[in-house]
């Protein structure tokens, strides 16, 4: 042989390195090929297999109160699921869980038989139990952490806050008007699974809600709630509501409502005992309406102060029809005509206001429109346009009837007479906080119109102080050490058959607000149908007192000397 | 000429001129093979951990395992490396002998990996043996021991090719009964390349070829599960949740990666999408936490490893040595090319670990062990033919 065979034996070692190079060149490729290039086919799959679509309810928002106590909170629960094709050791599977959960045996093996991969077996069940059941380790069976809505305070503002449902769905008040904010962005979570279905990332950081921070005072509304059930009981009024607000910034301080609402167990409250009455109502005010047209009269300089009116002894026609008083009084000055509410004392000064500039007045007090706090069904209540004014309807709406409001409409407008005539856009929400602590919204107070002068405001403050002297309608709301500025009223309610006026179904109510000098809060107690007592200043009036009293002592409110020493 | 003079050299010159023709051992070799032993151990811990912590509550069980292969494995290979290469001259059909008797006792009393019909490990105390690891050594021991011997007459087909394919195809056949056909496949190969090189005639590779076609096809579509895998190496999405699954796994590894990887330890595929991700397909977790980068390193080290080991050959001028290193050299790199080959869905899925990196004890010291033989085999000087 020329070439020796050593020299051979290198060339074809040569050859098969070159094919080790050739491999190499194919594995550079297709890594190219798989982890730049890549494929949407796999690109699909990847975006596909890690993802678990859960269908539980997210944790939602918070609700507080102005100071931070909680009012609705998400609380943590366990639900339970088998996945029955994973499912090994059957029977030991369900005599653990029908142990632990003390659910009949063939129910769960019941659950155990579905054809389905995934089967709940109970939802929402106390954590601890959940828990006890996740350590046993049971193969085929996931116990997950789940949030149900829980109200500390139980039927406290239950009305206004509404519920929440089986699947996070809010199902009223508050809960409902701030949903977007207080749901989370996704009503399913996306978690991350592993090949067999177990989920590796927590899904609870993907959350997102709000908290929300209502103008509520937990306390406020514990006080309100209280002497609102007492009253209603000692009344046997059919429904009943108190608002608490402050004047100057417009913040509803209370809103309660009986019968009240339980939303931890909503389902056992029938459709009409979840009204929130203090803004879904409208009905006549009857005689709290009554400082409206005398505010009306005075600030367009058409009535003075000084000015009085004949009485005409309890009876005076208009047209066809007669208006009475409940006495036979003779001339009356102004503020005398609202302390004893008087019907023909405040068609006179109607009158002599004229239609257009009442109507005006009505208008800026809010009346007419919704107040705009945002919750689902909030009433208007119905004003008559002023051309379909009747010489007897003037009359009438001067006190009270043929017009229907809102509780919270009245509440407004008495807080202008408080606030030196200016009328504050009622508030609810404070804030809106975001999960990351930033603020997300904040109410400030918002001044709506001037709807009088200071110098207006205040006279009527001094003849509603009045109303509550022992000789006033309003007397058993009267405090000792703060003067209150108040009005009684009796509305007849309209029968629905015979649409005429009623004569043993009222609206009993007293508005006020207190200290009267530099009020803190505005206060309206309502009793729908109170029997067999339902005077205004006999069943509300004592309510407000108590109310008034307590709340005032709550916030630190000090007597005022020159009342203590009135008293004297 | 005549190789038996270095028997003479070896027995004559125990002394100084011994000394003076000692070469270092290749320092690469060595650091290459260190460098993919602890990627090895960092990706078993990253890809084991899920399921070593679900199955046996500790995530560090199967590290733990691997870190003693690891020590057993460096001192066999220093052992091997101390040891010179010429002693496995007179050991050879010993070796053959001794790696007999597990490869027969494996058939009746081994245990599968899970499949029913697999029986490829020896249950020893708390550990399981492979024996088609160890043989991989001896056969190519043996086929060094008998293509020097013979010399020319590898040329002659009685007297040269078929006793070495008869032998050394006793023992590939042994493995296929385990149904490892990527250890026999491997092997086989690792035989044939050695024949090539040896000088033989090209007709008799080629008449190997043209036999073995037909008994691989046989191979491959005889055992249902073979077939499957065949059938999903084709075409794999066809069989995205059965015999497919796994490779197609392996893509969506890679491609998640991309270029830098998704973080060390950051990899989801390990959590049971990817069967055997601390094993065989240990190199889709490369792809997937370490990304291209990651791939083409690993890569790299393996390339250098066979650039070294084939320079080991080259620089050898003893044919025994020469045939040996060549053999271990393509032992390592026929065994990492076919699985990253597998892993990257080049070739068909066969059982077959990545030497250094995946998970497995047997495998590792043994590869450990080659690497020992291949240091010593690159200090030797030995004697020009």
């Amino acid at each position: 042989m020329n070439v020796s065979p050593v020299k051979w034996i290198k060339f074809r070692i040569l050859c098969i390195s070159l094919g080790f190079v050739a491999f190499l060149g194919l594995i550079l490729h297709r890594s190219y090929q798989l982890q730049i290039a890549g494929s949407t086919r796999v690109d699909q799959l990847t975006s596909r297999q890690y993802k678990a679509t859960l269908p539980i309810s997210p944790r939602r928002g918070t609700i507080y109160d102005r100071n931070g106590k909680p009012l609705a909170v998400d609380i943590e629960v366990s639900s339970l699921a088998v996945h029955p094709r994973q499912i090994t050791d059957a029977e030991g599977v369900v005599s653990a869980l029908s142990a632990h959960l003390k659910i009949p045996t063939e129910k769960i093996r019941e659950k155990l038989r579905s054809p389905k991969k995934f089967e709940w077996v109970i939802r929402r069940i106390a954590r601890e139990t959940g828990e006890a059941v996740a350590s046993l380790k049971l193969k085929g069976v996931t116990v997950v952490s789940e949030y149900r809505r829980f109200y500390p305070n139980k039927d406290l503002a239950g009305n206004l806050l509404g519920a929440v449902g089986y699947e996070a769905e809010s199902l009223g008040g508050i809960e409902m008007a701030l949903d977007s904010y207080l749901k989370s962005d996704s009503t399913q979570v996306i978690a991350q699974k592993d090949a067999r279905g177990r989920l590796f990332t927590p899904w609870e950081n993907q959350v997102r809600s709000h908290d929300v921070y209502l103008t509520l005072d937990v306390n406020l509304q514990f006080i309100a709630d209280r002497y609102l059930r007492e009253g209603a009981e000692k009344h046997n009024a059919k429904s009943g509501f108190v608002i608490v607000m402050n004047p100057a910034s417009g913040d509803i301080l209370a809103m309660a409502n009986y019968p009240s609402l339980n939303p931890n167990v909503y389902w056992k409250y029938s459709p009409e005992k979840w009204s929130n009455h203090a803004i879904l109502d409208s009905y006549e005010p009857g005689s709290t309406f009554k400082p409206v047209v005398v505010a009306s009269g005075l600030d367009s300089g058409k009535v003075r102060p000084g000015d009085s009116f004949d009485c005409e002894g309890g009876e005076y026609k208009i047209g066809k029809r007669t208006i009475h008083d409940h006495g036979a009084y003779g001339h009356l000055s102004v503020s005398e005509i609202i302390k004893v509410s008087s019907n023909i004392g405040v068609t006179k000064i109607a009158q002599r206001t004229g239609k257009n500039t009442f109507f005006e007045t009505i208008r800026k007090m809010g009346f007419g429109t919704k107040p705009g706090i945002d919750l689902p069904g909030e009433a208007s209540g119905s004003l008559r346009p002023l051309k379909q004014w009747s010489d007897i309807d003037l009359s009438n709406i001067a006190f009270g009837q043929g017009i229907a409001v809102s509780g919270l409409q009245m509440v407004q407008a008495y807080a202008v007479l408080a606030n030196n005539g200016i009328r504050m856009k009622p508030q609810l929400v404070q804030r809106v906080v975001g999960s990351e602590g930033e603020l997300v919204h904040e109410a400030s107070p918002t001044e709506m119109a001037r709807v009088m002068g200071p110098e207006t405001a205040k006279r009527l403050t001094k003849m509603l102080e009045q109303v509550v002297e022992p000789d006033g309608t309003g007397g058993l709301a009267k405090l000792d050490g703060y003067a209150i500025a108040g009005k009684t009223g009796t509305a007849q309610k309209v029968d629905p058959k015979t649409k005429q006026y009623s004569n043993n179904a009222f609206v009993s109510s007293f508005i006020g607000y207190v200290p009267a000098e530099d009020p803190e809060f505005v206060i309206y107690v309502v009793y729908d149908t109170p029997k067999p007592v339902y005077y205004g200043g006999l069943v509300a009036a004592p309510v407000f007192k108590k109310i008034a009293e307590e709340s005032l002592a709550y916030s630190g409110v000090a007597p005022s000397s020159s009342q203590l020493a009135k008293n004297e | 000429m005549g190789f038996p003079f270095w028997r003479k050299k070896i027995e004559e010159e125990e002394g100084e001129k011994a000394k003076k023709e000692y070469r270092p051992f290749d320092v690469y070799l060595l650091f290459v093979t260190l460098l993919l032993v602890f990627v090895g151990l960092v990706m078993v811990f990253s890809s084991s951990a899920v399921l070593a912590k679900e199955r046996y509550q500790d995530g560090y069980f199967f590290l733990k395992k691997e870190i003693l292969f690891v020590f057993i494995g460096l001192a066999a290979m220093m052992a091997a490396k101390k040891i010179s290469y010429r002693i496995y001259w007179k050991c050879t059909y010993w070796f053959l002998l001794l790696s007999l008797v597990p490869m027969i006792l494996v058939l009746f009393v081994g245990i599968g990996g899970g499949q029913e019909e697999v029986r490829r490990w020896l249950r020893l105390g708390p550990f399981t043996f492979q024996p088609s690891e160890p043989v991989k050594l001896a056969v190519i021991i043996f086929v060094s021991y008998a293509l020097a011997k013979k010399g020319d007459k590898i040329r002659s087909f009685t007297r040269g090719f078929l006793p070495v394919v008869a032998v050394s195809g006793v023992y590939i056949g042994l493995i296929l009964l385990q149904k490892d056909l990527g250890s026999a496949f491997t092997l086989g190969m690792i035989v044939f390349l050695m024949l090539f090189i040896s000088g033989t005639r090209l007709s008799f590779l080629i008449g190997s070829v043209l036999v073995s076609v037909p008994i691989l096809y046989y191979l491959l579509f005889s055992v249902e599960f073979r077939r499957q895998r065949m059938l999903a190496f084709l075409d794999p999405w066809k069989y995205q949740l059965g015999t497919g699954f796994q490779i197609i796994q392996s893509f969506v590894a890679f491609q998640s990666g991309g270029l830098t990887g998704v973080g060390l330890g950051e990899g989801k595929q390990k959590l049971f999408y990817l069967p055997e991700a601390h094993t065989d397909f240990i190199f889709s977790v490369v792809g997937e936490e370490l990304g291209l980068l990651g791939v083409m390193g690993v890569v790299v080290l393996f390339t250098i490893f066979i650039f070294r080991g084939l320079l080991v050959t080259f620089r050898t001028k003893d044919l025994f040595g020469m045939y040996l290193a060549f053999g271990l050299t393509c032992l390592i790199g026929l065994q990492a090319f076919v699985n990253i080959g597998v892993v990257m869905g080049l070739l068909p899925t066969k059982g077959l670990p990545l030497p250094f990196i995946s998970y497995g004890g047997t495998s590792l010291v043994t590869c450990l062990m080659a690497v020992g033989i291949l240091l010593n085999v690159s200090t030797d000087a030995g004697e020009e033919f």
